[in-house]
């Protein structure tokens, strides 16, 4: 069942005073199923951000449509945006975005606390979680007092304790060294066997092969797509690269 | 090399100009109001005028409290802006310039922002001068001076603070890049968000310092006079210091343990607004702490010292300030010889005087008011078993009894001073102790309920309550007053008058000594003008001129003016006082102006870095599903309360400060002190308006920023 579909998704950038048109998005289609973990390659300036911030509805497609669990994004109020945003997705960042004024269990119950959840509700909801994602020792720690891998695993924690319909992850290990990638990904992987819809975007390749699904963007379109299917890991390594090198090839 | 300096230099400061135009305009702001009060305290014209010398002392001094204030305050917000520009540095180190191409830097970027402090300093200031100096001139009916001069002094002052203060400043700056390591320099200042325990414990103290201190004011006596006047001001002194440590221990971490403690409050905390409110209020705090802090106690030093002034000029009145209790007072000038001769000579006869003040107010169409009241005689008398015996002193000094001098008047003359009738049966005799005297605790005087006159028999004493003002007369012995409800001759019957003289006059050793002489001594019948004029106290002293009784003197060595007169008058002391609050008010409002130019300052720079600081996160939160109402209530409730804290805490500050300034104030002896309660209401309030303003237009840059749309 398809739990997001993106339909003719157009993104012209025009400046202030409508000089210069810049297209981002030309023309994208694509459809992801619950369960899915989905990665999206391309280039620097292809337009995956801007894709992302579309998916996030942080930013208004130019024409063409999003739907996300039956709902157009459209169509949701101003003023309602933020909500749908808390409840239905769950965002990791390059940069991580954890607030330095709060502990990291503070960091990781804010969505739960702006959308008014119990106390002990959080409680609940937090233990088992950052037990799962092997945190619980740092959450009365704060964002300054330990390492970016670390950080991102609570940044991941706080972007699934909502239990969204689908996580965001905007080059989640371009900020990490490799070890620390490899757990990050790891964890991906473990959230997804769970039942958690990922969507990625990444340049690397290794990133990438965690996926079950790759989607290659290329002058604002999706240009191929490539399935995992059974393979490993490393053969799945192997064609993302194969198909990368067909793309750059195209080009010239 | 140089020249590049210079252009790095210039271009840091164009680039940092949202820092570097409101630092500008507020160091030549204090360099501009220094310069003014410096050349006015030497003008001239000010010195020309009445009393100008006067003021021109007071300003002098104030000057100093001005340059402390203005050059720690250009010191704090010259190192605030260079460790926010710490980064900046940082890259340059990194791109490849030296700790030593860095002080050099330093060193230009402070010469750039001294000599334009300098430059605008002078030139405003002459500026300034010139229209107060035009302003001054056509009030007193003066012609305009033309010429356009620097006052050297004044000049050479401004110089001297500004180049003081920036090589401190300089080196300052440079000790701190020397100490730091290149990555330091870059990573500024994430670090140390969360409360240590020192901060725990220096919260903890700064919290029950204010409460200590709130606890001692609150606790002074309300009797003041019983305490005693260094202890006063010593527990005065001592709270002050406290509670200037402890604000700015609770600004800097108090307030954070505070809002700590709120958060171990589950159900408080994890609400929205609380969440997001609490985490960034400990922070935002803990930054801001200092800056304030000072604004805090800037502005409790303002508001009391207002209202402190306000009041002690309200319920100042001029018997207070002379020590007298009309606007003159007049008798007979004798000279007693008490040498060979015992000749009694009468220097000034009273009348005369008196003729020539009606002279002087007839042309003047001043009303004048004369009470005429004969102070009978000293007398004085032993006080055993509850009788006051009236015994010319014939008494045996080796045994210790009580005793007290006692002055007769009659029922007539007392009555002049007061719209109730004074009704004295023939045994009776009403008796005054003056408030004064009481109320300095001078006088002791034991119960007594029975006069017993030389004449034998007893009168019932009939105590009246002290309503007339010849009784508050401060050069008088410590002596009670004895009323007669009859003619003075009878007065003099029923003392023994005559009896009394004869015996001195045969009692006497020396022939020479005569009944004259005996009589002037003890003073029978001297009649004492008080005399009070429809005009004001210089006016008064244009009539006294008139009449002869006015000198001043002026001593070239101690530079002070003496008032030279036989006769006790309240418009010399007046007019000094006047003078004297004319200066210090000026001092008052320059002084005011400069803590409200400092205030702003600091709100100003606070709001600009908080900002910056706070988008960040805001932003932040808005990826993780905060709506922008909620930013918007969060960004309001958190300005708000770190704009308005230094003034509620001043508030409670004065609010409990009212104790002490109440009995510093009851050390003029005041007795009617409500008046400062009120004045301190009307003033706190007239400030918190001004600091709301304050505070609203500062925080505009913060909101323009926050929204995105700033700079």
């Amino acid at each position: 069942m398809a739990i997001l579909e993106v339909k003719n998704l157009k993104k012209v950038y025009t400046t202030r005073f409508g000089g210069n048109k810049v297209t981002a998005l030309s023309n994208v289609n694509f459809e992801v199923n619950e369960g899915e973990f989905i990665a999206i390659m391309g280039e620097s300036g292809s337009g995956k951000t801007t894709l992302l911030n579309i998916l996030a509805a942080l930013d208004g497609a130019t024409c063409g449509e999003v739907v996300l669990n039956g709902k157009t994004l459209k169509s949701i109020k101003d003023k309602d945006l933020a909500k749908f945003r808390r409840e239905e997705l769950g965002f990791v960042f390059q940069d991580f975005n954890l607030l330095d004024t709060f502990s990291i269990k503070d960091n990781i119950l804010l969505p739960l606390v702006l959308a008014g959840s119990k106390t002990s509700a959080m409680e609940e909801a937090l233990a088992p979680l950052a037990k799962k994602l092997g945190i619980t020792e740092l959450l009365n720690k704060h964002p300054y007092e330990i390492s970016g891998g670390q950080k991102q695993r609570a940044a991941c924690c706080r972007a699934v304790i909502t239990n969204p319909k689908i996580l965001l992850a905007d080059e989640p290990t371009g900020a990490l060294d490799s070890k620390s990638s490899d757990e990050l990904l790891s964890m991906f992987e473990k959230l997804n066997k769970d039942g958690q819809t990922i969507l990625m975007v990444t340049h690397s390749v290794k990133a990438a092969a965690y996926a079950s699904r790759v989607l290659f963007i290329k002058d604002g379109e999706v240009y191929h797509q490539i399935y995992k299917g059974d393979s490993t890991n490393q053969e799945f390594y192997n064609k993302i690269t194969d198909s990368l090198q067909v793309m750059m090839g195209a080009r010239v | 090399m140089i020249s590049i300096y210079f252009r790095l230099a210039s271009n840091a400061i164009k680039k940092n100009k949202a820092l570097y135009l409101p630092y500008i305009f507020a160091t030549s702001l204090l360099g501009i109001i220094y310069f003014l009060l410096s050349s006015l305290s030497t003008d001239t014209y000010v010195l020309s005028l009445d009393g100008g010398r006067t003021v021109a002392e007071v300003l002098s001094m104030g000057l100093y409290v001005i340059k402390i204030f203005a050059s720690i305050f250009i010191l704090y917000i010259s190192l605030f802006i260079s460790r926010k520009r710490t980064p900046e540095y940082g890259v340059l180190s990194v791109l490849g310039m030296e700790k030593k191409h860095l002080i050099g830097l330093i060193f230009v970027e402070n010469l750039i922002l001294c000599i334009a402090g300098i430059v605008i300093s002078l030139f405003g200031g002459v500026a300034f001068y010139k229209i107060v100096q035009s302003l001054l001139l056509k009030t007193i009916g003066e012609p305009l001076d033309h010429t356009w001069r620097v006052n050297i002094k004044a000049f050479m002052d401004v110089l001297l603070i500004y180049l003081a203060v920036y090589v401190l400043i300089f080196l300052i700056q440079s000790i701190s890049i020397l100490r730091r390591k290149t990555i330091d320099v870059i990573k500024s200042s994430s670090k140390g968000e969360k409360m240590s325990k020192l901060d725990y414990v220096l919260g903890a103290l700064g919290i029950i310092g204010l409460t200590v201190a709130y606890f001692i004011a609150s606790s002074m006596p309300d009797d003041f006079k019983a305490t005693k006047i260094d202890r006063l001001i010593a527990s005065f002194a001592g709270d002050v210091v406290l509670v200037i440590l402890a604000t700015f221990l609770f600004f800097a971490s108090g307030s954070a343990l505070i809002f700590t403690l709120l958060r171990g409050i589950k159900h408080f905390y994890y609400k929205k607004t609380n969440f997001i409110l609490l985490s960034g209020l400990s922070f935002r705090m803990r930054k801001n702490g200092v800056g304030l802090a000072s604004i805090c106690i800037l502005f409790t030093m303002v508001i009391v010292s207002v209202a402190g002034l306000a009041s002690f000029y309200s319920i100042v009145d001029s018997e207070l300030i002379t020590g007298i209790s009309h606007n003159l007072i007049i008798q007979n000038v004798v000279h007693i010889n008490t040498d060979d001769s015992y000749k009694v000579e009468v220097e000034i006869y009273a009348s005369d005087v008196l003729q020539k003040l009606e002279e002087s107010t007839d042309k003047r169409n001043v009303a004048m008011d004369v009470k005429e009241i004969d102070f009978l005689l000293y007398n004085s008398g032993t006080i055993k078993d509850g009788k006051f015996v009236i015994d010319y002193g014939q008494r045996d000094f080796d045994k210790e009894v009580d005793y007290s001098e006692a002055l007769m008047l009659v029922a007539d003359d007392v009555s002049k001073f007061s719209t109730k009738p004074i009704e004295l049966k023939d045994n009776q005799i009403g008796v005054i102790i003056p408030n004064i005297l009481v109320f300095e605790e001078s006088l002791i005087v034991s119960e007594f309920d029975t006069i017993v006159l030389p004449d034998g028999k007893e009168y019932e004493a009939v105590y009246l309550v002290d309503e007339y003002s010849f009784a508050q007369r401060r050069d008088v012995l410590d002596a009670v007053y004895f009323v007669f409800p009859c003619s003075e001759e009878e007065v003099l019957e029923r003392v023994r008058f005559d009896e009394f003289i004869d015996s001195k006059v045969n009692n006497a050793t020396n022939e020479k000594v005569s009944r004259e002489f005996f009589e002037a001594l003890f003073s029978p019948a001297v009649p004492v003008y008080f005399i009070d004029f429809d005009a004001g106290y210089y006016e008064q002293k244009e009539i006294m001129k008139d009449a002869g009784i006015w000198a001043t003197e002026y001593n070239d060595d101690t530079g002070e003016t003496y008032y030279v007169f036989p006769f006790e008058q309240q418009a010399g002391d007046m007019i000094d006082f006047y003078d004297i609050y004319k200066g210090i008010l000026f001092v008052a409002v320059a002084l005011v102006v400069v803590f409200l130019t400092m205030s702003i300052l600091v709100l100003y720079y606070k709001n600009v870095f908080d900002a910056y600081e706070d988008l960040k996160n805001f932003q932040i939160m808005r990826k993780v599903g905060l709506d922008e109402r909620l930013i918007r209530k969060c960004v309001y409730a958190q300005m708000l309360i770190t704009t308005l804290l230094p003034i509620v805490i001043a508030s409670l500050h004065t609010l409990f400060a009212e104790n002490f300034i109440k009995a510093l104030i009851s050390m003029f002896e005041l007795r009617e002190l409500n008046q400062y309660t009120n004045l301190t209401l009307v003033t706190t309030l007239v400030f918190i308006a001004v600091y709301v303003v304050i505070g609203i237009i500062t925080s505009q840059v913060y909101i323009k920023i926050i929204k995105g749309k700033a700079y």
